[in-house]
């Protein structure tokens, strides 16, 4: 169920966007900035444990897969990618300068 | 042979922005200073400004009448310097030599590294470019030869996102017909000098008998020989060496004319407060100062004046200048901007004579104990919190900080 939830809640978001402007599509929307619960590990290391929607649902990350330095072209921003399993569904969220935010 | 590679980030504050704003990545973007405070010049341009003929440094109005729909954007520096930290930290992967000219130029050398990294110079420019495209965003050039020089050229040829190998074997067919400005230090005038003995490629340069070149431009002319020959052998620095500093300085362009001596006063106080702690910082003395005046028909003065004592206080820098400032400025004009540099530097730890008939060189270090305290307030508190009585004049004169806001030099070849 929560499954659901979460990609109803993204394509939400790009069908808002979309209308927004007729004709013209504002990219820079293209960028979701997330409230996300951490845990900082002794050497420093920061691990993503949940990510929370803008209307305040959460979701766990169940896993991360993969954490290197990448640019997001598409969102607008550089920093550590985290590659992560969320309810299901592979997704990347970017941590640039402890400012969290997701691509589209 | 040594195998050298120079990596220019394409555009970068353009390109960093872009990054930044998807938005305005289609459409012609520069960046520029605030037109307010009479910085309105072009800072760097994306390619789409770049094909409609905007240059760096013309006026926001003069660009703006070649690309009629100009994105504006404030530059930002504390995002290219993290940008350049982040371009460099892949750059040591690969070598201990990195050299940087600028924020957004680095020299590699690779000759040492190449045997541990089992590759060649070309596979490793490629990498860079890569990587650096993936991880930062941003697209750099990279050129590969065999001396600094060389490199620099090579990766001014193909842009962006390119690389450009400029070998022993074929850099005279690559090299020699460019225009010899190309050449780094063949600059304006240079240029016209060379063209007067009909140089005007950099094949013409290198076959120009270097007597010649002496005779017309000095030692320079012989520097310039060497380097259109492909003869340079200036080293890329390790990164554990600091650089010699010669100079330091700070200038600003003032939010309005300067008018009267009070004003140069002001401005000029807070530049003297700026390189003063900056040449502690350095741990560093001044013996000399040079004071460089621009008036409002662009017109530019400079000159220097030794000191009797090195000094590394506010208030001898500043006397120093006013005194050069009166003796060299008749008001012709009002002031555009100013800059004011302490030369001449000598380490601070060395022992000073004092004099048995006056005490200005013990003045002077109380006067230092003095302001390293006010330095070590503004460390904890903050640069405002505490200022000249003679700042509140005019704060909007002397309302900015030159020690921490500019601080991006563009950087010499021979340090």
């Amino acid at each position: 169920m929560k499954r659901m939830e979460f990609w109803c809640a993204v394509a939400q978001r790009i069908v808002q966007n979309e209308n927004g402007i007729p004709g013209y599509r504002l990219v820079s929307i293209m960028k979701i900035p997330l409230k996300v619960n951490a845990d900082f590990d002794l050497s420093g290391k920061i691990m993503p444990r949940s990510i929370e929607w803008e209307d305040g649902r959460v979701f766990a990350v169940d896993r991360v897969l993969d954490v290197r330095r990448a640019a997001s072209l598409k969102a607008g921003g550089t920093g550590l990618r985290y590659i992560c399993r969320i309810c299901g569904r592979t997704v990347a969220l970017f941590n640039d300068e402890n400012k969290w935010f997701m691509e589209k | 042979m040594r195998s050298i590679l120079h990596v220019d980030m394409n555009n970068f504050y353009a390109s960093v922005e872009c990054l930044y704003r998807p938005e305005i990545r289609n459409f012609p973007v520069a960046v520029a200073g605030d037109p307010l405070n009479r910085h309105g010049i072009i800072l760097a341009k994306n390619m789409i400004a770049k094909k409609l003929g905007v240059t760096t440094g013309e006026a926001i109005w003069e660009a703006k009448l070649k690309a009629p729909g100009l994105v504006l954007v404030p530059p930002d520096y504390k995002k290219y310097i993290r940008f350049s930290r982040m371009a460099r930290e892949i750059y040591y992967e690969y070598s201990d030599q990195v050299e940087a000219f600028g924020l957004d130029e680095n020299w590699i050398d690779l000759t040492g590294s190449l045997s541990c990294l089992h590759s060649d110079p070309v596979t490793i420019a490629d990498a860079i470019r890569r990587r650096v495209k993936k991880e930062l965003g941003v697209t750099v050039s990279v050129g590969v030869s065999f001396n600094k020089i060389f490199a620099k050229l090579g990766s001014d040829l193909k842009k962006p996102d390119a690389t450009t190998v400029i070998s022993r074997e074929h850099f005279k067919e690559i090299v020699w017909p460019l225009p010899v400005g190309d050449l780094l230090y063949v600059g304006r005038s240079t240029a016209r000098q060379l063209e007067l003995i009909a140089v005007n490629t950099i094949g013409d340069l290198a076959r120009t008998d270097v007597a010649i070149l002496r005779r017309r431009l000095g030692k320079w002319g012989e520097i310039l020989w060497f380097f259109a020959n492909g003869m340079d052998t200036s080293p890329v620095r390790k990164i554990s060496e600091s650089e010699q500093i010669k100079s330091i300085g700070n200038g600003t362009t003032c939010p309005r004319d300067l008018q009267t001596e009070q004003d140069v006063r002001l401005v000029f106080t807070v530049l003297a407060e700026s390189v003063a702690a900056r040449l502690r910082d350095c741990c560093v003395k001044c013996r000399g100062v040079q004071i460089f005046l621009r008036d409002n028909s662009l017109f530019t003065l400079s000159r220097q004046k030794q000191m009797e004592f090195p000094c590394c206080t506010s208030a001898p820098i500043l006397e120093t200048a006013m005194e050069l400032f009166r003796q060299h400025y008749r008001w012709p004009r009002p002031l555009r901007s100013v800059s004011l540099s302490a030369i001449y530097l000598v380490t601070a730890s060395r022992h000073v004579q004092l004099s048995l008939f006056d005490d200005t060189a013990e003045r002077l270090l109380v006067q230092e104990q003095l302001e390293k305290t006010v330095d070590k307030l503004r460390d904890r508190f903050g640069h405002d919190a505490i200022t000249r009585a003679s700042a509140l004049l005019d704060p909007k004169l002397t309302g900015f900080n030159p020690k921490e806001d500019h601080t991006i030099h563009p950087y010499s070849y021979f340090r």
